[in-house]
């Protein structure tokens, strides 16, 4: 699953502050989801996320691909990255 | 060249009016270097007591007072303080601004504010009008005299809808029944006629735009709520960013060739449509947050009236916050009876620069 199309609207904080500026929506991340969000941000293929997520914290491949599943879920949930480009339909 | 720009709105209570931050913006844009006549309409208004607020104060006769009061009353008050600049800051007061705009500027008081056409097109009533003939992305809109028109509309709206009063009001109808006890409620407190508008749901997005009256975006800020009052006000709000939602704005701003300030309410609906839920033809009470976001529409608008040409503002920076509060405030009973025996404070020494 690769739902990273668009990252401009998003200001990531060391902290896990997360300011949506499309829509003004603020989150807080925890470490685990802000070092997630980070590298993909960085352009961190979704695939590679798991092996990341364990070379950074101690955790085991299950761990990591259910907890990089359930991220990936929660942010499409989020629609944190939607497409510009396929919204502007309601502009006439 | 120090202007003196009158205002109006100063009520501050939980249902702000414009007034204050406007004012507050002006002297920020002017950098001190100028005069504020505040216009109330109540002696308690908070505006009048705050410090670095109003040089001088009058009081003015209600709008349902009729035109002829308040033009006697502000030409009154431009022989004792010359104004250069008068911005409305209240929707009621509007209509009669717009009519007396030609007399007031004969006398030298410049405005910049729509005309009477620009005006009567973005009343509720007329939303039928930007969604058929402009092509402006609104709700579905009926506008309903008569508790006999209810029975049509089961068949061209799904429940929920909106009913909403001409000048202000909004309520959420589920069923038919429900319409109709809003009807008679809404119509009792706002007069005919009483909008019936399609639901969207969605989130919901404030923008405060300056035009030019060409057709231009002269400037424009884009802000979420963060809090609301219990009447559904913005008590805290963050600027954002949108590049869907500023063509939105641009786009309905050329439609409509609007001429000053105004505020929008926008619903960016599941799906991403956006539909204009609402235009006011004045500032918001949030338009300090412009300044903040380093585009003082206020003081823009005092340039424009003045004649001044300006570029376009580039789209404001997101992420700039707002909170407001309220505090007590210690005042002089003498400005309370100054105001209520005479109807006007004028106190320029003390608070001018």
């Amino acid at each position: 699953m690769d739902i990273l199309k668009n990252t401009a609207h998003l200001a990531l904080s060391d902290n896990g502050f997360l300011f949506d500026s499309r829509n003004g929506a603020t989150y807080g991340l925890n470490a685990t989801g802000t070092y997630l969000l980070r590298r993909m941000i960085d352009g961190t293929p979704s695939d590679e996320l798991p092996d990341a997520l364990i070379e950074a914290f101690d955790v085991t491949v299950a761990e990591a691909e259910r907890d990089v599943e359930q991220f990936l879920l929660r942010l499409a949930d989020l629609r944190l990255f939607e497409d510009e480009a396929e919204e502007l339909g309601g502009v006439q | 060249m120090s202007l003196t720009i009158a205002v109006t709105g100063l009520n501050a209570t939980d249902n702000p009016g414009p007034g204050v931050p406007v004012i507050r913006a002006i002297r920020e844009g002017a950098l001190g270097d100028c005069r504020i006549v505040g216009l109330a309409y109540d002696a308690l208004d908070p505006g009048i007591f705050m410090d670095q607020v109003a040089d001088e104060v009058y009081l003015m006769p209600y709008p349902s007072q009729g035109m002829t009061a308040v033009f006697e009353r502000l030409a009154y008050i431009h022989e004792r303080t010359p104004i250069d600049v008068l911005i409305p800051c209240l929707d009621a007061e509007l209509p009669a601004y717009v009519r007396m705009a030609d007399q007031l500027r004969e006398m030298g008081i410049r405005m910049f504010i729509p005309d009477e056409g620009q005006l009567g097109l973005r009343s509720k009533a007329n939303f039928p009008k930007l969604r058929n003939d402009l092509k402006i992305v609104t709700p579905e809109t009926f506008t309903v005299t008569s508790p006999t028109q209810l029975a049509n509309l089961d068949e061209n709206l799904k429940y929920p809808v909106m009913v909403k009063g001409q000048f202000y009001d909004a309520h959420i109808a589920y069923s038919r029944m429900d319409v109709e006890r809003l009807f008679y409620q809404v119509r009792a407190q706002w007069g005919a006629p009483v909008i019936v508008q399609e639901y969207v749901d969605g989130e919901e997005f404030c923008v405060t735009a300056l035009g030019d009256g060409q057709g231009g975006l002269v400037g424009s800020v884009a802000m979420r709520k963060m809090q609301l009052t219990d009447k559904g006000k913005a008590w805290g709000g963050i600027t954002i960013r949108d590049a869907k939602l500023d063509a939105f704005v641009r786009d309905t701003m050329a439609k409509l060739k609007w001429r000053g300030p105004c505020e929008m309410e926008v619903m960016r609906a599941k799906g991403g449509k956006l539909y204009l839920l609402e235009i006011n033809p004045r500032f918001p009470a949030w338009v300090y947050l412009t300044v903040g976001a380093g585009r003082n529409l206020p003081w823009a608008t005092v340039q424009l009236a003045m004649g001044e040409s300006l570029a376009p503002f580039d789209p404001a920076a997101p992420g700039v916050m707002f909170l407001r509060h309220s505090f007590d405030r210690i005042c002089r009973l003498s400005d309370f009876e100054t105001l209520q025996m005479t109807g006007e404070i004028h106190r320029a020494a003390e608070v001018s620069p």
